[in-house]
């Protein structure tokens, strides 16, 4: 009796599968149901801190900020103290462009859970964007250290900081990011913008070094050669840069990218650099 | 749902038979299951002390474990508050067990039933953590995912360093977080078994192989026990003459072989400095990638969205084992939410590593960062996913360094493989990512480019790449910001997930807005790929700005969630059906097929590059006419050049004779068919052979 209960059962539910064509598979939703469930929830059981911390969270997703914000509120107000609720609150005042308040907010989180990443994060951008760029630079650096593996967007972040609170001090800034590669090693985004950095400091073989690891780990050349060249020339080493540029092009010649924007571009930098040392050549002979 | 006695009691046994591990039980108890603990659950936050050995824990309530409330079979009920609808979300936890000589144990091997998260605490120092975010815990932070059904029961399986462990009493503390205040139960038991150096080693996960190059390979493995590494290979499993032993004790064991030669077959074994434990067997075999240009055939498996660890997932694998069986793989990406819900170790375990031992053991997984892998990986790069894969960051498997796991690129032969973070690393343009991508693209000179990431450019499944809102906005920012760099530099073939269905589009360039956007210039070629149906699609040779790329969404390797249309109209391949796909790639010809878990393909589509010419038309002015047959003769007799060889092969038999002039003169003078393609319109060899065009010949 029971196991015909059971095959009823079985071969009502498969039924009602083919019949509405829905495969058995059927997973967790768009973001739409979800919102609704996350209603008929919050319906239910209106004092649950918790039901509208998720529902901030599908909102945020959405881009609902305004709706985010009051669920955020309420979470709080039903748990006072709530971390992830007065974190959410001041990522959320970044996101409606109130920096001063979000990190008027981070700050205080952090004064009992100085360590807590969200809002080290909120706080050191919310400082940057707010102008206070030495809480700013702080926070990074705070962030970084707390860090086991930062990622080498939390040193570019850094290194803004430290360019606006400190603008002119290159050694400052390069220090930073010279920091970033000893933790994460020949991070390519961090190596280029140092390459730029000591450009700028007029620390040309410093910045050439560093083109030069670039440049030996690529299997394409052309790209470091042209701005291997375009140092060069800033280093009044003309005849390398002369040479450089010509191998350069040698190398752009054979590559079939006839309608690439950057190999045009490459190929116009270092047709300007062959012009500009043959020039400076002959105004030298 | 609750299950009637009978039913329950043949649930338990299945469960049972599925949570059993292969562990000998020989170890000695230290703390069995069911032991008296000290709790507090009341929802008042203990002092910070309250992990330390020194804590004053007499004024907790004592009760035996299980702990819990909610599912029955608690033999300790502990309370949660006046209110069901809000209950506290942490609850805390003590015992104690005695020992005479740490010193006596190389592991400890603890079980841990917990409901939904928790932290372990041996002695006042961390030493687990489960379904719980990386970083900071506090009281009010939730479990990453709600636990149910059989994963109450689940006993997740980990191995803690004896370093903790002092002479005498050792406490354990344990702090239990829900996924929210409503959640109906809460369940706490834990055993630990102490390692001795009589027991024996066993391995609870792998070996798997990661970060494979031309000339390196890492092997991990995980034992029950503290041990060394060590790592034989050799050319055959008799001969393993090159023995590397890692310095120090592991249980989750890493050890990298470098200075191999490439495109090499090895056998191995993995083992400590005793013994192998696992090999040397037929079973234990990889080949160091081969460096470009290779000939030989390439097999990529791709899934997406695979992680669900159930008959799903398994009817994808074995549907792909079945169609791969006398091919073998060279190559594995996942392409995120690659163990649900939350991406924890254990959910990993289940639907990584106990799905695909095999394949694991083989050649290594390429993974990336899904949403809900993102649940437990925090943005400094701290979480199961980065602890158990071993990903380039400084060029290793070739292309540049990009300094983190997250993001990074590897060359296998001809092809270059770019993997992108969609989830957690910035996708502004000169962000981190952005910037390495462009520097790495402008440096590697291989033939094909495929790049994979979680978030999909273009959807209309369960992800909508028109609602500017989806995944916060994910969606258009690698639209935006990442495809212009993939298309600057010739991408070829773009893999992503997180819709749950299947979406392909046609070959594709400079489609960066919504779906309305789309305009017939974006559409380089809008027939379906098929050699079958209307031909591959075809490129020019090497990797070629704005010839166009094939995006697919491939999220249902593990569960389907949308329901056609899927009308995108830059994807007029839409199914939504289980399945994975599969890509073989030689030389100038990539072929790819979606697989069904039910062992069909249901598309195909192929991409062909090679220089553009016109079959029949010997001197490339654009017509077949008299002068052409005149110029396949005076190559043929009079020693005449040509750069474009194929041309001149007017009836397409792979040779140039006496036979292609008549062909070309027949079709001009006695109606005979016209040559096979690419004819009369310019294009790249469909059946490419050992007949080449050096450079285009189309006017």
């Amino acid at each position: 009796m029971q196991h015909w209960i059971l095959a009823t059962l079985t071969c009502f539910v498969l039924i009602c599968f083919v019949l509405i064509g829905v495969d058995p598979a059927y997973g967790h939703g768009s973001l739409h149901e979800r919102l609704k469930r996350a209603d008929k929830k919050i319906s239910a059981s209106p004092n649950r801190s918790e039901l509208y911390l998720n529902r901030a969270r599908l909102h945020r997703e959405h881009g609902d900020l305004s709706k985010a914000h009051h669920d955020l509120d309420r979470a709080l107000s039903l748990a006072p103290g709530c971390l992830e609720a007065s974190v959410g609150i001041a990522d959320l005042c970044m996101a409606l462009d109130v920096p001063e308040i979000a990190a008027a907010i981070a700050w205080s989180i952090l004064q009992k859970n100085p360590e807590n990443e969200g809002a080290l994060l909120v706080f050191s951008r919310a400082s940057l964007s707010a102008r206070r760029y030495e809480d700013a630079l702080h926070g990074f650096d705070r962030l970084i250290a707390l860090a086991r593996r930062p990622s080498p967007d939390l040193y570019l972040e850094r290194l803004r900081a430290c360019q606006l609170a400190h603008p002119g001090d290159l050694d400052l800034a390069i220090d930073g990011l010279e920091r970033g590669l000893a933790r994460l090693g020949t991070a390519v985004a961090l190596v280029l913008t140092i390459v730029e950095l000591e450009t700028q400091a007029a620390r040309y073989d410093a910045a050439l070094r560093r083109l030069a690891f670039v440049e030996s780990r690529a299997n394409r050349k052309a790209r470091w050669r042209v701005q291997r060249a375009e140092i060069l020339v800033r280093a009044r080493r003309v005849e390398e840069a002369h040479s450089c540029a010509r191998a350069a092009l040698e190398e752009l010649a054979v590559l079939r990218r006839s309608k690439s924007g950057a190999r045009l571009d490459l190929v116009r930098r270092a047709k300007q650099i062959l012009q500009r040392t043959t020039n400076g050549s002959q105004e030298k002979q | 749902m609750k299950l009637r006695r009978p039913l329950r009691c043949v649930a338990f046994l299945l469960l049972a038979l599925c949570t059993w591990s292969p562990i000998a039980t020989a170890e000695e108890t230290l703390l069995p299951f069911g032991s008296s603990w000290r709790y507090l659950d009341d929802g008042v936050i203990p002092p910070a002390n309250w992990i330390d050995s020194a804590f004053d824990d007499t004024s907790w309530q004592v009760g035996p474990a299980q702990l819990g409330y909610g599912d029955g079979d608690e033999a300790t009920v502990i309370g949660f508050g006046p209110d069901p609808d809000d209950k506290p979300i942490t609850a805390y936890f003590r015992t104690s067990f005695s020992i005479v000589d740490p010193a006596a144990y190389d592991g400890i091997t603890m079980r841990l039933i917990r409901d939904d998260g928790a932290v372990i605490y041996l002695n006042g120092i961390e030493v687990f953590r489960s379904n719980l975010p990386a970083g900071p815990i506090t009281t009010t932070t939730l479990a990453a995912s709600t636990i149910s059904g059989s994963e109450e029961d689940t006993q997740n399986l980990a191995v803690l360093s004896p370093n903790s462990l002092v002479s005498g009493s050792n406490v354990i503390a344990v702090e239990l977080h829900q996924r929210d205040s409503e959640s109906s139960d809460l369940s706490l038991d834990l055993e630990l078994r102490g390692h001795t150096a009589s027991d024996p080693i066993e391995i609870l996960r792998g070996p798997y192989l990661q970060r494979i190059g031309n000339d390196r390979a890492v092997f991990r493995w995980r034992t029950n026990a503290f041990t060394s590494s060590r790592v034989g290979i050799g050319t055959s499993p008799t001969n393993l003459d090159t023995i590397t032993q890692r310095p120090g004790l592991f249980s989750d064991h890493e050890v990298e072989i470098t200075g191999l030669p490439p495109g090499t077959s090895f056998s191995y074994a993995i083992g400590d400095a005793i013994q192998w434990l696992s090999g040397p067997d037929a079973e234990h075999r990889f080949s160091t990638y081969p460096p470009a240009p290779t000939s030989d055939p390439i097999r990529v498996w791709a899934i997406g969205d695979s992680g669900t660890a159930d008959a799903n997932a398994t009817a994808v694998r074995d549907a792909y084992l079945a169609f791969s069986a006398s091919e073998g793989t060279d190559l594995w990406l996942m392409l995120g939410d690659n163990a649900y819900d939350a991406g924890t170790d254990n959910e990993y375990q289940a639907a990584v590593f106990d799905m695909f031992p095999g394949l694991l053991k083989q050649g290594a997984v390429w993974p990336t960062l899904g949403n809900h892998d993102g649940r437990t990986a925090s943005l400094t790069g701290e979480g199961p996913y980065f602890d158990m894969f071993t990903l380039p960051t400084a060029g290793e498997s070739g292309g540049l360094a990009s300094g983190t796991e997250a993001y990074y690129s590897f060359d296998y032969a001809n092809v270059h493989f770019v993997c992108l973070d969609s989830e957690g690393s910035s996708l502004s343009v000169g962000g981190a990512m952005l910037t390495w991508l462009d520097a790495d693209l402008a440096s590697t000179d291989r033939e094909w480019i495929i790049a994979f990431w979680h978030h999909p450019p273009y959807s209309d499944g369960s992800h909508d790449s028109d609602d500017p809102t989806d995944s916060s906005g994910r969606l258009f920012a690698v639209r935006e910001n990442v495809l212009p760099i993939l298309e600057e530099y010739g991408a070829d073939l773009i893999l992503c997930g997180h819709s749950h269905s299947y979406e392909r589009s046609m070959l594709l360039n400079g489609h960066h807005g919504v779906s309305s956007t789309l305009t017939s210039s974006m559409i380089l070629d809008g027939g379906d790929g098929d050699p079958a149906g209307d031909g591959p699609y075809q490129k020019p040779a090497e990797t070629t700005p704005y010839a166009g790329a094939v995006y697919v969404v491939a999220g249902s390797s593990g569960k389907v969630d949308d329901s056609p249309p899927l009308s995108h109209p830059a994807l007029p391949i839409g199914l939504a059906q289980l399945g994975s796909v599969v890509l073989d790639i030689q030389g100038p010809r990539l072929d790819a097929r979606f697989l069904r878990s039910n062992g069909t393909v249901t598309d195909t589509f192929s991409i062909i590059k090679g220089s553009f010419f016109i079959r029949g038309d010997a001197n490339g002015d654009g017509a077949l006419d008299v002068a052409d047959p005149i110029t396949m003769i005076d190559y043929l007799f009079q020693g005449a050049s040509t750069d474009c060889e194929v041309a001149l092969d007017a009836n397409d038999d792979e040779s140039i004779n006496i036979a292609d002039p008549i062909a070309v003169l027949s079709t001009l003078f006695s109606g005979a068919s016209l040559p096979p393609a690419p004819h009369p319109t310019c294009g790249v060899d469909p059946t490419p052979g050992l007949l080449v065009c050096a450079s285009p010949s189309c006017p």
